[in-house]
């Protein structure tokens, strides 16, 4: 399966560099990377991710740390936004949300 | 909601633990205040800010302790985590976070320091008054 690699406003230019998230859209859908990454970084991406995405839009957020399956669905509720479900994928989770 | 932080530690694990809240506040809409005094305004000096490394816990712990630090600096090599003044950064791209650093433990060191030998993120070098004024703007208080 080949993903076209859309950047969505990839990074935001600060002071001390670059921080970038990186967004990969496929048949459709947004999917966020965010394994690897400590608290707070898989909800702050989420929540930057999800603002940029129009209305409508269904993202996956891959996240590996099992706290997240829980503080991402909620910042993401919290937001006003739909959460579709959560997956395990054994080794790491897909959180599906959909943009209202 | 709007949150005054009263930072007084300098120490590596309050830092992170500043930042983390500071950004999870911000990416929820929340407004933050930040006054840094005692070794805290130390830790913003433009000569400083990099150098912070002490990871502190009880004595028990030191081996739990010794993990978090390397895995803290590998995750910094990786690009997978960021230093605590560049998560305050982020943060002030994200909302609304303000940082004012008190000039009372300057004064006390006999150093005379301006705007200018602070990083970029402060927005002012100020005193107990600009303290008073955000705990009457302030919603919650936070002390770390």
């Amino acid at each position: 399966m080949c993903a076209k690699i859309t950047p969505i406003r990839a990074y935001l230019k600060y002071a001390y560099g670059l921080w970038f998230v990186k967004v990969v859209k496929d048949k459709g859908r947004y999917v966020l990377d965010a394994r690897g990454y400590a608290c707070p970084y898989p909800q702050i991406f989420a929540i930057k991710t999800i603002k940029e995405v129009e209305p409508g839009s269904i993202m996956e957020i891959l996240v590996d740390n099992p706290a997240s399956c829980d503080n991402v669905p909620a910042a993401i509720k919290k937001l006003g936004h739909d959460v579709l479900g959560v997956k395990d994928e054994g080794g790491y989770w897909r959180i599906v949300v959909k943009k209202r | 909601m709007r949150v005054l932080i009263l930072l007084i530690s300098s120490s590596l694990d309050r830092l992170i633990a500043l930042g983390t809240v500071v950004l999870g506040l911000v990416s929820m809409g929340h407004e933050v205040s930040i006054y840094a005094t005692q070794s805290a305004s130390f830790a913003f000096l433009k000569n400083a800010a990099n150098d912070i490394g002490d990871y502190v816990g009880d004595s028990s712990l030191l081996s739990y302790l010794r993990e978090v630090k390397q895995g803290y600096e590998e995750a910094l090599a990786g690009g997978r985590f960021f230093r605590w003044y560049e998560m305050l950064a982020q943060a002030r791209e994200l909302g609304n976070v303000r940082i004012y650093v008190c000039t009372q433990p300057f004064e006390l060191a006999g150093i005379k320091v301006s705007g200018n030998d602070l990083i970029n993120i402060v927005d002012g070098l100020v005193m107990v008054g600009k303290f008073v004024e955000l705990l009457e703007w302030a919603d919650k208080v936070i002390t770390i």
